[in-house]
């Protein structure tokens, strides 16, 4: 009787201190988690004060003049030509691109979704990479501003296909928004962004960077035949102009939208490594009038070694000239605007405010030609990598902004 | 009531509290946030928060249970 009593007793105690150890842990987890609290336990656990907090010296060394070359409309006009033929070739107009199927309203054609467990789910990739837009309609179903769901099918080259989603508002305000995500994800991870942006009368164009998505499996599928154009996606390819790859969806869905007829401006919006294509593009295509990336585009000079993005790798590329003229080609024309946000506490890439080092260089070299404008955002809210609700509030604002300087 | 307000009890409440709260205010800021992934509190803290939260609960009840069982 006393020895159970005492194995009782213990046994209490021992529930107790799981118990309180438990409600404690509870606690800790809600500040590990909570952005406000999350930043300081970031800052907190940073191997040196150059992770988020001071400018590297070698960074400070540099200046940011030595790398932009573009002082005249000529120099524009040349390095704008030279990036249309890296990609197209010389023989190809990138504003006759157009989506080679257009499949009608999908959210109420009837779909067959049987298939949908086994094409989301992989041994190797995480399940966010394989979202398909067909297993994925519930997000968008319910959304109150949206009109209809189209999907652009896009041939690229003999066997390369991809897949846009083109949402369509019902109160459509004007402006098309090409949205190009960036690697680890699909762009439905971004799903209520996109339906923010709906419901404010945008139109959006959705896009997954190559290799995610409708081509993860199709790019695994073929590999011999199709494989080599999805290495564009690392930097790396044997096919012809293999850039194409990467850029034709998104002029495909500039054209599309400009067809439609109720389209008057054409914004982008690049998260990640989706943040180098929007400067790309909108350096090739001055249809692109806004322009905005989120953690997605450093210049070489201040990049940390982790930092280097595969898709820039592709050597002809690298040939081509820094990315602050590419910047400048973003913004070059009155009323065309280009907005850089990073995350100050970013996880991933492109923290702390390096950025600011190039953003008055830029901005004057876009005033030298008589271009638009230019600025660089921090958000010091979070310590993710993503597209915090305020800065996508700030794009909002900046999208108004532009249609009122017209 | 002197048995319920003894230091175990008081221990028991502050720890029940700190759990329902800490739960309650990732709930809502999750939901005030889009109820998403991206929220400022996203839904693996929830879930997380939640866990260690009921789980902590749940053992002190249990550990109350046990202490009380076999006296009535």
């Amino acid at each position: 009787m006393l020895l159970r009593r005492h194995v009782k007793s213990r046994i209490i105690k021992f529930l107790r201190v799981i118990g309180y150890a438990f409600c404690v842990s509870s606690f800790v987890a809600f500040g590990y988690d909570w952005d406000p609290s999350r930043v300081f336990y970031k800052r907190l656990k940073a191997a040196d004060e150059y992770v988020y907090d001071e400018l590297r010296p070698l960074h400070k060394t540099f200046n940011p003049e030595d790398f932009i070359t573009i002082k005249s409309g000529e120099d524009r006009d040349q390095l704008r030509e030279k990036l249309r033929s890296l990609v197209w070739g010389g023989d190809v107009d990138p504003s006759e691109i157009r989506p080679t199927v257009v499949r009608k309203d999908v959210l109420h054609q009837p779909v067959d979704t049987s298939d949908c467990v086994t094409l989301q789910s992989h041994p190797s990739s995480p399940t966010e990479t394989l979202l398909l837009l067909k297993c994925q309609h519930r997000l968008y179903a319910d959304v109150r501003g949206l009109q209809s769901l189209d999907e652009l099918i896009l041939r690229v080259g003999p066997v390369y296909e991809t897949s846009i989603a083109y949402f369509r508002p019902r109160v459509p305000n004007g402006t098309l928004i090409v949205y190009q995500n960036g690697y680890a994800s699909t762009y439905h991870y971004q799903h209520r962004h996109i339906e923010r942006l709906i419901n404010e009368g945008y139109t959006v164009a959705a896009l997954n960077h190559t290799g995610y998505g409708e081509t993860l499996r199709l790019c695994e599928k073929f590999r011999s035949t199709v494989g080599p154009w999805c290495e564009i996606g690392w930097g790396t390819s044997t096919v012809p102009r293999p850039m194409r790859v990467l850029f034709s969806p998104i002029m495909a869905s500039v054209g599309h939208g400009l067809d439609s007829g109720n389209i008057d401006r054409v914004a982008m919006i690049g998260f990640s490594a989706g943040g180098w294509l929007t400067v790309v593009a909108s350096a090739i295509d001055p249809r692109i009038k806004n322009s905005y990336t989120i953690g997605g585009v450093m210049p070489r000079f201040l990049q940390e070694t982790e930092e280097i993005a595969p898709n820039q790798l592709y050597r002809p590329y690298q040939q081509i000239g820094s990315l602050l003229d590419q910047f400048i080609l973003g913004a070059d024309l009155p009323g065309r605007r280009q907005v850089q946000f990073f995350n100050r506490y970013d996880r991933c890439c492109y923290r702390n405010t390096r950025s600011l080092l190039y953003r008055d260089h830029v901005a004057n070299a876009i005033r030298a030609v008589g271009g638009g404008f230019f600025d660089v955002r921090i958000d010091e809210t979070h310590p993710r990598h993503k597209i915090s609700k305020g800065t996508l509030e700030a794009i909002l604002d900046d999208l108004k902004q532009g249609k009122d300087d017209d | 009531m002197t048995n319920l307000l003894n230091t175990t009890a008081m221990l028991h409440i502050v720890c029940g509290a700190i759990a329902i709260g800490s739960f309650g205010f990732s709930v809502l800021i999750w939901w005030l946030d889009g109820a998403w992934h991206y929220s400022a509190m996203p839904t693996e803290g929830v879930v997380r928060v939640g866990f260690l939260g009921f789980g902590g609960l749940s053992t002190l009840l249990m550990a109350r249970w046990l202490e009380h069982w076999g006296q009535s």
